[in-house]
């Protein structure tokens, strides 16, 4: 896991739209980052 | 975020009404960065395969938590709780 404190990886990567989204798209504001395995399964 | 395609989150965030995005990293290496991708068991088989892990990031990129053990009934709330804590 990433340690607390470090710079989260920066990423580039497509929506459900196509729309190209970054994480530097998010400074100024706190957000979660959340991994699933896969579509319809449940968390 | 996940590693199915645009097509296939697309249904299901419509399905469950999603106010947030959904990301796809076909490709994994997001994924990878992030160490939510590695070894898992099932059924005492060993694959290879996403993790439910999160991270809460602040308002300058930096890890705040990391979550390596979701509870997924109770996660959406752990998380919340989290950030009235900290802010």
């Amino acid at each position: 896991m990433l340690e607390i404190g470090t710079k989260a990886p920066d990423f580039t990567l497509p929506d459900i739209n196509e729309n190209m989204v970054s994480l530097k798209d998010f400074r100024g504001q706190k957000i979660v980052l959340w991994f699933f395995p896969k579509a319809n399964t449940p968390g | 975020m996940s590693a199915d395609s645009p097509a296939k989150q697309k249904k299901f965030s419509e399905k469950q009404e999603f106010q947030y995005q959904l990301l796809c990293d076909e490709e994994k290496n997001v994924l990878k960065s992030y160490y939510a991708w590695g070894k898992k068991k099932l059924y005492g088989r060993e694959y290879e395969g996403i993790k439910r892990v999160s991270y809460l990031i602040d308002e300058k990129g930096m890890i705040l938590k990391a979550y390596e053990k979701v509870k997924t009934k109770s996660h959406a709330q752990d998380v919340l709780n989290d950030i009235d804590k900290l802010s």
